[in-house]
């Protein structure tokens, strides 16, 4: 009952036909007039299967507005030519969506992921025009409504979309150029490379196989050894407290566990810092820390090329 | 004609869509096939796997951009950012030519990711001719139209596809890549015959022409991709090359994908009708 509600609560009917009645399209004006009320048909909610009467299934005032807007044909109806747009609608969407978030259905079920990614994409329609960018706010949606989440644990649920998103944006994002060494002193400012992402996650999500559907399958560095995520309704997991860094490493996406200090010294290059103030940052909220480790740390991360004197661009969602 | 300024007179022959199942395969066996399309919005990425399978084809192949991303008949105006990373992409490549739908497919900069039929009116073409015009002077090569599949005519059209499409490639000065699988399917849809369709469009733009499958319903035909062509199609394939004489033809098999060599097989057949009718053309 919840889903139904969160559904109606949040869905869009078809936009009214104009006072001045049916735009004609005999100016660019009329012609977005005419294409805003198709676009409205064609992505309200789903009709549920059984075609019981909803909001999303408005019934005979659907069939009328599609007699004003489309032609029949000899074997069509106005509405079922309709129609035929608005199931590819939510198709095409769903199906990039579960090729995305594999897991995230998995654990939710079909029916409820389902219902999550209509309520999604009824709030946060898509505003790109790249395909791979649609499950970019589906951690914020998750974040807006908790009820989602259930019957599992609201962190758990989200950790795993964070997750599977980082691994889109991981794969995608660009490559900047590596620091030269000669040029590098401690108040160089440094920034973390664009297809680098750093999650603090309260489950171990990273343990599950997660069946990757991006082009041409990447592996991941930890994933063989593990069972898949839990089946929708299935076990309780346990909440393990765990910094990670996802990356790319020619084609493929790979994550890696930080000790806690090198993820705080890690993220303070998220904005842009220098190597000192990283550094006195760091040792400021960890003064245990054996300055030997400093060293450690960035003879790898210079090895695996995570930081670059590159500012990132805005304009990629950041998954952490 | 074939060879002509909206395909940068080049004489490319018979191609196939580069698609993710095929890459091991042709990067490994390297098998010969004159072009590759690539679908642009695949390739925009910076980084990751596309890129680098683009480079090693780039090594390797001739390849001619091919996007769904640029909704010249929306409404609203072009996305700027969109057209500089395309741009980039141009130049990367050398796509001679690039082409993109005759459609719209978002409102309000929402997109319905889908190719959404035009209302074919005169306002409709002058806006869309618009902004053909506009992304070729920034793109830096010539632009073809496609003509897209559809499901639904619109009770505002004041004239048929044929004359839309030829209106815009007028006003425009773009060329036109004929999908002859979509001429047909439209056809069936809504009632019309095919050949007047391609009697009546300008020949002298056609740069290049798209064949593939389709899935046929009792009420309608869906343009699916995933499978042979149909005969009918081949046959209206045919009737074109003898109007227009040999111009480059590329199948299209996104769905349901078989081994590289059937889909490359079916790409074939097209040259059954290039060497017997591009022969008789004046």
């Amino acid at each position: 009952m919840k889903r139904k509600k969160l559904i109606a609560s949040l869905s869009s009917s078809p936009r009214p036909i104009p006072e001045a009645g049916l735009p004609k399209a005999d100016t660019v004006e009329t012609l977005r007039e005419l294409q805003r009320l198709f676009y409205s048909c064609i992505t309200r909610p789903p009709v549920p299967e059984d075609g019981r009467k909803t909001k999303g299934n408005p019934g005979e005032g659907m069939a009328a507005l599609a007699e004003q807007l489309i032609r029949p044909s000899a074997r069509q109806s106005p509405f079922d030519r309709l129609e035929i747009y608005h199931r590819q609608y939510w198709l095409r969407l769903r199906e990039a969506l579960s090729e995305d978030f594999p897991g995230l259905e998995s654990l939710l079920g079909s029916e409820r992921f389902s219902g999550l990614l209509e309520a999604y994409l009824l709030r946060y329609p898509p505003t790109s025009p790249m395909l791979r960018e649609l499950g970019s706010r589906l951690p914020r949606f998750l974040r807006e409504e908790r009820d989602w989440a259930a019957p599992h644990p609201r962190r758990l649920v989200l950790d795993l979309a964070r997750f599977e998103w980082a691994r889109i944006v991981a794969f995608y994002a660009s490559e900047h150029p590596l620091p030269r060494k000669e040029r590098t002193t401690p108040e160089t400012r440094l920034f973390l490379q664009p297809h680098l992402v750093l999650l603090d996650l309260h489950y171990p999500v990273e343990r599950w196989t997660l069946e990757t559907r991006l082009p041409s399958a990447p592996a991941e560095s930890a994933s063989a050894a593990h069972p898949g995520p839990p089946k929708s309704g299935e076990s309780r997991v346990s909440p393990e407290r765990r910094r990670i860094v996802l990356h790319r490493q020619g084609q493929t996406v790979y994550h890696k566990i930080l000790p806690r200090e090198a993820f705080f010294l890690l993220r303070s290059f998220s904005k842009g810092s220098s190597l000192l103030q990283a550094c006195n940052q760091t040792a400021e909220k960890f003064p245990d820390l054996p300055p030997g480790r400093y060293g450690e740390w960035f003879r790898e991360w210079a090895s695996l090329g995570w930081l670059t004197t590159q500012p990132r661009s805005r304009s990629r969602s950041a998954a952490s | 004609m074939p060879s002509n300024r909206f395909n940068a007179s080049s004489e490319y022959g018979i191609g196939v869509g580069l698609r993710v199942p095929h890459y091991d395969q042709i990067l490994r066996k390297k098998p010969v096939v004159d072009w590759f399309e690539l679908l642009s919005e695949s390739f925009l990425a910076d980084g990751g796997r596309q890129r680098e399978v683009l480079d090693r084809v780039l090594q390797q192949y001739r390849v001619v951009l091919h996007g769904v991303g640029l909704y010249f008949g929306s409404a609203e105006p072009l996305d700027r950012s969109h057209l500089r990373k395309l741009k980039a992409l141009v130049r990367r490549t050398g796509s001679p030519w690039l082409s993109d739908h005759l459609c719209w497919g978002s409102a309000d900069g929402r997109f319905s990711h889908d190719l959404l039929p035009m209302p074919f009116t005169m306002a409709a073409a002058r806006h869309t001719a618009a902004k053909i015009r506009q992304a070729a002077d920034f793109l830096e090569v010539p632009v073809s139209v496609e003509n897209i599949s559809s499901y639904a005519e619109w009770t505002a059209s004041t004239m048929t596809e044929w004359e839309f499409l030829s209106e815009v490639a007028e006003q425009a000065d773009c060329g036109i890549l004929l999908d002859i699988n979509n001429v047909y399917i439209v056809s069936e849809n809504h009632g019309f015959d095919p050949y007047a369709y391609l009697d009546q469009i300008p020949h002298a733009r056609v740069s290049q022409i798209h064949i593939g499958g389709h899935s046929r319903f009792a009420t309608h035909i869906l343009d699916t991709h995933d499978q042979p062509v149909a005969d009918p199609v081949w046959q209206l394939y045919g009737y074109a090359i003898g109007k227009l004489g040999a111009t480059p033809t590329l199948l299209e098999w996104d769905d349901r994908i078989p081994p590289f060599e059937e889909v490359h097989r079916e790409a074939q057949k097209a040259n059954r009708f290039l060497v017997q009718l591009a022969s008789t053309h004046p």
